[in-house]
């Protein structure tokens, strides 16, 4: 039960401004810009973008200033933004087969048409504390080039696909087939299909689906995953433009793609073959897409024929339901509101409870007596 | 107008498009660098009379993919987007130009849609050769650049042989 | 090149419009039977009403499909209609959120049972039907006089409305209309800046 109260206005617009302070931190100290951000802080931008479910570099540098690096705050400024502006429309699906990439790896396979590509990545660094970043004024060396090939690498798993020795990447839907569903317009149905666990997979929170890809690789509904490919880049977005009757880029964005091979033994209808597992997110989002790819494998038991093992990445209510971060942490974190009458019915619950009791255990004692 | 000559430097790059498709022009000015496309056109100097069809506007385009790259389509989420509509006055009335690109630069989009309106005129040749050229060759630099420092990071395997005699 | 009709500039207050053409509407469907004026953004090709067009235009986006009858389906309002609501009208009459047209086109669409009612769990999953009607007036204007209530009614709304194709037909729609409650459709009359709602809570009479 809420009651209005007033009296706070006074602390709270106090509470704001020191808020505000503690925000700008020592002023003795340079002022962080969006721009520095956006720039030097990138794969904090990009989760913010990619969970806030809107890709707006410069907004998610602007969020992470505003929120003072609370990230799930920052988040929650880029949905609450989004809600604002018009939809033009649905762009076309992007193309990651015409990825331009900047990171593609496999662990599947050493030699691949394409390459390994490592990219601007943390892996094989020593995870030293670099105490040259500490100092003051460090310039990066220039990044080294070699010639580069022009046709985009194909995709690993297509090369596993021309010998049918995994399933394929899923069900292409015809032109006329109806539009998928969209979480933001319409309340989550159960039981979802595919496409609809992988909008909610691809907005959830980065922790909560690690957390649960760790679980199946613990033993929780383990799927046996290998990364077949992981790759980061640039995709074109096509848009149908109303006013001209085309189809035609608008631009691109920096997206993350992973697909794990699983295994699969076969069914009674299926022979043995590979399944697949996938992930998509904004920015470079690596982790992230990695274990969305392990969930949504583990999500897809019921269609594959597999045992419901009661493990918590195959129970698509309990996944869906709790995958949202803004959802969690504003119900979670109301709870810190004034909640003062219902505390009130409790607190006098409790006393009526407490003498009741001493008032039994004091007729106990007398008839003892 | 007073067009002086523009040096040829600009005006050819060898793999440059014909820009005779609307698609191609109406992209190229969408993926413009805004900076790069307020110089170009401040350069280009001419300002055509117009009305707003519709004055620039931010807002979304939900963006799609598809499962494992090529089977069923996912909203994925939304990227921030810019629209303008211009129709011409004056000399080319009638002339409508249209603009659509990913960001939230209104002034961009108002540039890009007055390009597209100029491309349906006989001034399509200088849009095309002192606007689209430059900024495909600047756009195509970019994107080599960054395929070429991907490509130093492309690893080289090589087998240890053992020995057999 | 020019690509659609020559539509006049947008007026700078837009948003204001739109928020008074939004006001305007609501109004409408709370307080069925009173004639309410829409403000036009710009001028509609004809014979597309100015309030059928300032609805479309407020209400019609990409997430909300539209239908136009084949009487509005003209080249000029199709270009109208798309700039507007960056969509292009549905082809099928049973997937659309707005239907606009004479009462004579739709009437057999709802005949067949193809408008959208909505659901059990989801009544407001369901058409509006944007009507085009001969006149609307809060007053005698000629034309039959119509007398609402039912929820926003405190005790009866009257208008006059000029109808001459199957008027009989209409009010039986709408009677039949009322008896699914939750389900049903909405329905806004328009005659030229003039529109009346009827929701499906109205009950609407004919008065000889």
């Amino acid at each position: 039960m809420y009651v209005a109260s007033k009296g706070g206005e006074n602390a709270i617009n106090a509470a704001h401004k020191l808020m505000a302070e503690a925000r700008r931190g020592d002023p003795s100290v340079a002022e962080l810009s969006v721009a520095q951000i956006r720039e030097q802080l990138r794969l904090a931008v990009a989760r913010v973008c990619a969970e806030g479910s809107l890709y707006d570099f410069d907004l998610g540098a602007l969020a992470i200033k505003q929120s003072r690096g609370d990230m799930i705050e920052a988040i929650f400024l880029m949905r609450a933004y989004r809600a604002t502006l018009p939809r033009f429309g649905y762009t076309q699906p992007i193309d990651t087969a015409r990825m331009m990439v900047a990171r593609r790896i496999s662990a599947t396979f050493k030699d691949l048409p394409g390459g390994q590509i490592l990219g601007p990545t943390f892996d094989y660094t020593h995870r030293l504390l670099d105490f040259k970043l500490a100092a003051e004024g460090g310039e990066a060396a220039p990044a080294q080039t070699a010639p580069a090939d022009p046709t985009p690498p194909p995709h690993v798993l297509s090369l596993l696909n021309r010998e049918q020795l995994i399933e394929p990447a899923g069900v292409a839907a015809p032109e006329d087939q109806a539009a998928p569903p969209d979480l933001t317009r319409s309340p989550l149905e159960l039981p979802a299909c595919r496409a609809l666990r992988m909008q909610a997979l691809a907005r959830g929170d980065e922790g909560f689906l690690l957390g649960l890809a760790y679980s199946t690789q613990r033993g929780y509904a383990r799927n046996h995953a290998f990364v077949g490919e992981l790759r980061i880049g640039m995709v074109e977005v096509e848009f149908d433009i109303p006013e001209i009757g085309l189809t035609v880029s608008i631009g691109e964005i920096e997206v993350t793609e992973c697909e794990t091979v699983n295994q699969f033994t076969g069914s009674k209808t299926e022979p043995p073959q590979f399944t697949r597992g996938y992930g998509l997110a904004f920015g470079q989002s690596e982790r992230k897409t990695l274990a969305m790819a392990l969930v949504d494998r583990a999500l897809r038991w019921r269609e594959l024929g597999e045992d419901d093992l009661g493990a918590p990445a195959q129970d698509e209510e309990f996944v869906l339901s709790h995958v949202d971060n803004i959802q969690a942490s504003g119900f979670l974190e109301h709870i810190k509101l004034p909640h003062y009458v219902d505390f009130q019915a409790e607190l006098e619950l409790i006393r009526t409870l407490r003498r009741e009791a001493f008032e039994r255990r004091t007729q106990n004692q007398e008839a003892a007596e | 107008m007073t067009a002086t000559q523009q040096p040829d430097a600009t005006a050819t790059a060898s793999d440059s498009p014909l820009w005779r498709e609307r698609a191609v022009w109406f992209s190229e000015l969408a993926k413009a660098d805004g900076a790069a496309l307020n110089q170009l056109w401040a350069d280009f100097g001419i300002n055509p009379e117009h009305e707003l069809l519709r004055a620039p506007e931010i807002g979304l385009v939900m963006a799609r993919g598809r499962v494992g790259g090529e089977g069923e389509a996912f909203n994925l989420g939304e990227v921030s987007a810019t629209r303008c509509s211009v129709r011409l006055l004056g000399k080319y009335a009638g002339v409508e130009g249209h603009a659509y690109a990913l960001g939230r630069d209104r002034r961009k989009a108002k540039i890009a849609a007055l390009c597209d309106a100029l491309m349906q005129t006989p001034l399509s040749e200088r849009v095309a050769a002192q606007i689209l050229t430059p900024l495909y060759v600047k756009r195509q630099a970019a994107d080599r650049s960054a395929a070429e420092k991907a490509a130093a990071t492309r690893v080289e395997f090589f087998t240890m042989t053992r020995g057999e005699d | 090149m020019v690509s659609s009709p020559a539509p006049t500039a947008h007026s700078p207050n837009r948003s204001h419009i739109a928020a008074a053409n939004f006001r305007a509407i609501l109004n409408a469907l709370a307080r069925p039977g009173r004639v309410e004026t829409a403000i036009p953004f710009r001028a509609a090709p004809e014979p597309l009403f100015p309030a059928a067009a300032a609805i479309l235009t407020t209400l019609v986006d990409t997430d909300a499909p539209y239908w136009l009858s084949p009487r509005l389906r003209t080249p000029e309002i199709d270009a109208y209609a798309r700039f507007e609501t960056s969509a292009a009208a549905a082809q099928d009459p049973g997937q659309a959120d707005f239907l606009l047209g004479d009462w004579s086109e739709i009437a057999p669409i709802a005949t067949a049972g193809r408008l959208r009612i909505g659901t059990a769990e989801y009544p407001d999953r369901s058409a509006t039907l944007i009507l085009t009607v001969e006149a609307l007036a809060q007053t005698a204007d000629g034309g039959c006089t119509v007398c609402v209530d039912g929820p926003g009614v405190e005790t009866q709304h009257r208008f006059q409305l000029a109808l001459s194709e199957q008027a009989d037909a209409f009010f039986a729609f709408l009677a039949r209309n009322r008896t699914g409650f939750p389900l049903g459709v909405d329905v806004i009359l328009t005659a030229h800046d003039r529109l009346v709602g009827l929701p499906r809570t109205a009950r609407v009479m004919r008065e000889a």
